[in-house]
């Protein structure tokens, strides 16, 4: 879009010896695929490229086994060996002139070395972060020594791989360098410890010998954190953090830069809007004459227009909008806006790499899905039939199905029951700090009003004889899932006996605004969002409120999406009072009996509600009445009546998306015993003479 | 007392139009159709009489293309009784769109008829005005209520500065207006019932109407794309800003 004001975005931008071709620059990230899965992971990445990302990086690689953080599947270099999977992924960035990045870091004392059994390295002798019984010891200046040698010949290697943009890393607290610069870990008293020049002398000299090694064909950005949010006792972006920038201005070829640990830097929707860290970053481009790179979760081509002209930053980075839309610049140059896929801010792409496992995103099911089942972001395969398609219910599985069969071709039907699309999508939104959520809602009406083939019919409750009669080829059920109201979750396995009906409550009450009224428990058994959320708006609403829940947290699943902390420490600010380990074993007469997840020990307190945030049902009337007419299905020329979705089994709202997504690219295979996706079977070691 | 009720197919108010790059008109290949948003309006509405005893029948008409059947079944899912396509091709003026309908107007006799006060594609606000000239009766354009009395109906209509209501005396052409009721949805059980009433299919040649345009369409652009903003730090710069561009 040539005159648009989105121009600027397309500028190119020199970075030391290499150019980017315009400001888009994906920032590392890890994707649970990593060393064990290097195809996939090249293969995600050809797809930012093939997007119009002009810079794309790897995650962080692992220079050394003494920076092994398995079972995190990260990138590695430990030797030679490690070069052909990174080559795949810089090949395939540059198959679309992007410039390939990769993110070398060594993880000091943070590296439990669960696989590799080297002690840990640090500045000091501290306890790894996990709770794993390790500790490091203190770098002597072998150690020291050695670190260099090992970064810079894996800056070699980088180089021999492919890669334009060779890092270091010294962010998010993750890293030996920057473990040498924060006071809170450097004790050391020699000449890398004490003043703020003699902490940043492991980093300089880092720079330093890259630039040596590979600077000449490649560039050397450095990714640093300027505050780590713990005032002047850490870096801080009005004291150190800005005197270290000040200190190595123009020594590296880039500055790519981040605010706090990593639950910081990938803030959720729930605690942060986009941009969130301008007032950290902004000082870092009067400093330096070197580009500057930050973060925000940027989806808006306005904010992105914003951040350059007012000279916050030089590259747009993102990892989380890439990650939603691998497409994004591509779909601002053309002017396509509307199509853009923005990031809701759930962090369920950082909770894969938080359990190993492929990455996945709530927005873009085909994420990770780029080479084990060769998805597209963008591309479908078209139609392979003239099946008229019934999709009931447009939840997130409905919606999603309806669009991706839609854009393949197929006459879709979408039948909603209610007078509102989105299901589950356009409720929760509207509960305490997920509004980004609706996006997912957005995206896909936006998409959905395009498809001149796909019918919406709304007020369409669809029985089993209205589906026989409606005349299409295939069934979709769609239809979502409710909450239980009889404590069966993981503490009880079985309805819990005794309870007063009349004062309990679901998440589906207080979403529908029926609200309990005097000192309310919510009792969370569900343990992602929920609970705390629901206590969150009760609370809000003036009730006085306990939240109980028989794990040691609040939303305990949360961690993996590095909300836990923040969530709690809302509840309590809020003045929730929160009573772990104990589970719910019975309500009457406005009392609460609890005991102890250990003990069994009981107690009581008073309660005039409780909320039961414990499990779902599938709302599967419909599809078990079909099931039940036999033959009939068949003579009515339905081919097939399938599940998708919370209707098949409830679970994230990721998995629902995908789920409908998957149908609409699966339904016409055959059923097949075969393992539905590719897999990297790693290749077995030499075997003789071992002993 | 019989109603008719025209509508039109037009293109789904959700999407955003694009202009063919020869600047004739707006593309419609593969775009999404459904009623236009004032003509569900005026079958709401014909419903309601009904509901309340007003009136017997309510007749869907049509002109347009094969497809505007799909809009006449919508209608007939939403509670009209039978449905009249008067099928053409060609790009039809409000002036034939009037002429048809007073035609079938003289067929059937109705004691009402509800169209739309415009369609969202040309924005002509036209026919019902040109179809109560070309019949000789009352009409009340704009309406926001339409209340039956014996042979009269009152209707109160949004103009400039409020409402104003008028009586007319039925037979009557009357004109909706967004506020005049929140129309029900045709649902896919009453589509897939729908099927069986009744959709009478005709051409503008049987009523013996010429359609052919009277104007000529010259260019059809894009809105001018929207220019960079300005961001202002408080008030007092918006102003002296505002003053630099002349405004205020
Ligand atoms: C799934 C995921 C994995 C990440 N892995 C890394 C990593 O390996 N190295 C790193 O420096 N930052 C990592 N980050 C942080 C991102 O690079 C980025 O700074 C952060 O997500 C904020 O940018 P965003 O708002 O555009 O997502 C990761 C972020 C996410 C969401
Ligand atoms: S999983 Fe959630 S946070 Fe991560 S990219 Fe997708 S939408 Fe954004």
């Amino acid at each position: 879009m040539n005159g648009s004001r989105y121009d600027i975005l397309f500028e190119p931008v020199q970075i030391g010896p290499v150019t980017a071709k315009n400001r888009f620059y994906q920032v590392p990230h890890c994707n649970g695929m990593g060393h064990r899965a290097p195809s996939g992971m090249a293969a995600m990445r050809r797809v930012k490229a093939e997007g119009g990302w002009a810079v794309v990086c790897t995650e962080v690689c692992e220079i050394h086994p003494s920076a092994d953080i398995s079972p995190h599947n990260e990138a590695r270099l430990w030797d030679d060996r490690d070069i052909p999977a990174l080559a795949r992924a810089a090949d395939a960035i540059h198959e679309f002139d992007s410039l390939a990045g990769v993110e070398l870091g060594h993880h000091g004392f943070r590296a439990q070395n669960r696989i590799s059994r080297e002690i840990p390295l640090g500045p000091s002798s501290h306890t790894v972060v996990s709770y794993d019984p390790v500790q490091s010891r203190a770098m002597d200046k072998e150690d020291i020594r050695n670190l260099r040698r090992w970064h810079a010949a894996a800056a070699r290697r980088a180089k021999q791989a492919g890669f334009d943009l060779i890092y270091v890393y010294a962010a998010h607290g993750l890293t030996t360098p920057m473990q040498f610069l924060s006071r809170r870990y450097n004790q050391r008293t020699d000449e890398y410890g004490g003043s703020l020049e003699n902490r940043a002398r492991l980093l300089r000299e880092l720079i330093e010998e890259t630039k040596d090694a590979v600077g000449d064909t490649c560039a050397v950005p450095v990714r640093i954190c300027v505050d780590e949010l713990v005032g002047p006792a850490g870096l801080c972006s009005d004291g150190e953090g800005r005197d270290l920038i000040e200190m190595l201005a123009d020594l590296p070829d880039l500055w790519d830069v981040t605010v706090g640990d990593w639950s910081n830097d990938s803030r959720p929707s729930r605690f942060g809007e986009e941009a969130v860290h301008e007032d950290y970053v902004s000082f870092v481009k009067q400093v330096t004459s070197k580009p500057v790179v930050s973060v925000g979760r940027f989806t808006s081509p306005d904010t992105m227009v914003s951040q350059v002209r007012r000279g916050v930053l030089d590259m747009v980075g993102a990892a989380r909008p890439s990650i939603a839309d691998p497409y994004l610049p591509n779909k601002i140059k053309e002017g396509r806006l509307d199509d853009i896929r923005e990031c809701i801010g759930c962090n369920i792409c950082a909770a894969a790499d938080n359990t190993y496992t492929p990455i996945r995103c709530t927005q873009n099911p085909t994420m990770g899905e780029e080479w084990r089942r060769n998805w597209h972001p963008e591309l479908i395969p078209a139609r392979e039939s003239q099946d008229r398609v019934l999709v009931v219910g447009a939840g997130p599985a409905g919606l999603e199905c309806a669009v991706s069969l839609g854009k393949r071709g197929y006459e879709v039907a979408l039948a909603e029951a209610t007078t509102e699309l989105g299901g589950r999508v356009l409720r929760e939104p509207l509960l305490p700090g997920l509004s980004a959520w609706g996006r997912v809602r957005d995206y896909r009406l936006g998409q959905l009003h395009q498809l001149a083939n796909v019918e919406i019919y709304m007020d369409s409750h669809m029985s089993a004889d209205e589906i026989l009669g409606a005349e299409f080829d295939r069934v979709v059920l769609a239809t979502g899932s409710s909450w239980r109201r009889d404590g069966v979750a993981r503490y009880h396995r079985t309805p819990l006996a005794g309870l007063d009906e009349k004062a309990i409550y679901t998440p589906d009450d207080i979403m529908a605004g029926r609200i309990p009224t005097g000192p309310t428990v919510v009792f969370d058994d569900d343990h992602y969002y929920m609970g705390g959320v629901i206590a969150e708006k009760l609370r809000d609403l003036g009730l006085d409120v306990t939240l109980v829940t028989p794990a040691p947290v609040v939303s305990g699943w949360t961690a993996n999406t590095l909300e836990q902390p923040r969530i709690q420490k809302r509840l309590l600010d809020k003045g929730v009072t929160i009573v772990a380990n104990q589970g719910l074993v019975g309500f009457s007469d406005q009392a609460a009996k609890l005991a102890c997840a250990f003990t069994g020990r009981e107690t009581t307190i008073e309660a005039n509600s409780v909320v039961m945030v414990t499990s779902r049902t599938s709302h599967d009337s419909v599809y078990n009445a079909l099931a039940a007419m036999g033959d009939q299905v068949r003579d009515a020329g339905i081919k097939s009546f399938s599940r998708i979705g919370d209707s098949l089994a409830p679970g994230t709202i990721a998995a629902a998306v995908f789920s409908g997504h998957r149908y609409a690219r699966e339904f016409e295979k055959p059923e097949s015993d075969e393992v539905p996706f590719l897999r990297e079977v790693s290749e077995l070691g030499p075997w003789s003479a071992r002993n | 007392m019989k109603i008719i009720v025209p509508v039109k197919r037009v293109i789904d108010y959700n999407v955003k139009p694009r202009v063919k790059s020869d600047g004739t008109g707006v593309d419609l290949a593969n775009v999404k159709m459904s009623m236009n948003p004032f003509d569900e309006i005026a079958v709401e509405e014909a419903i309601r009489l009904k509901e309340a005893g007003k009136a017997e029948e309510i007749i869907a008409v049509s002109v347009g293309p094969a497809k505007a059947q799909e809009t006449l079944r919508t209608a007939l899912a939403m509670g009209a009784d039978r449905a009249i396509l008067v099928e053409t091709d060609a790009e039809v003026e409000p002036l034939a769109v009037a002429k048809i309908l007073k035609a079938i107007v003289a067929e059937e006799n109705p004691g009402l008829v509800i169209l739309g006060k415009q369609a969202i594609d040309d924005d002509s606000n036209q026919t019902g005005q040109m179809l109560a000239a070309l019949l000789g009766r009352p009409q009340g354009t704009f309406a926001s209520k339409v209340e039956i009395d014996g042979d009269s109906v009152a209707v109160t209509r949004e103009v400039d500065g409020g409402l104003e209501t008028v009586r007319l005396a039925m037979p009557a052409i009357v004109t909706t207006d967004l506020r005049l009721n929140e129309p029900r949805y045709a649902s896919l059980p009453n589509i897939m019932k729908a099927k069986k009433k009744p959709l009478d299919s005709k051409t503008p040649a049987d009523f013996g109407v010429d359609i052919a345009p009277r104007l000529k369409t010259l260019k059809v652009s894009e809105p001018p794309v929207r220019q960079a903003g300005i961001k202002v730090p408080d008030v007092d710069a918006l102003v002296a800003k505002l003053k630099e561009m002349g405004v205020a």
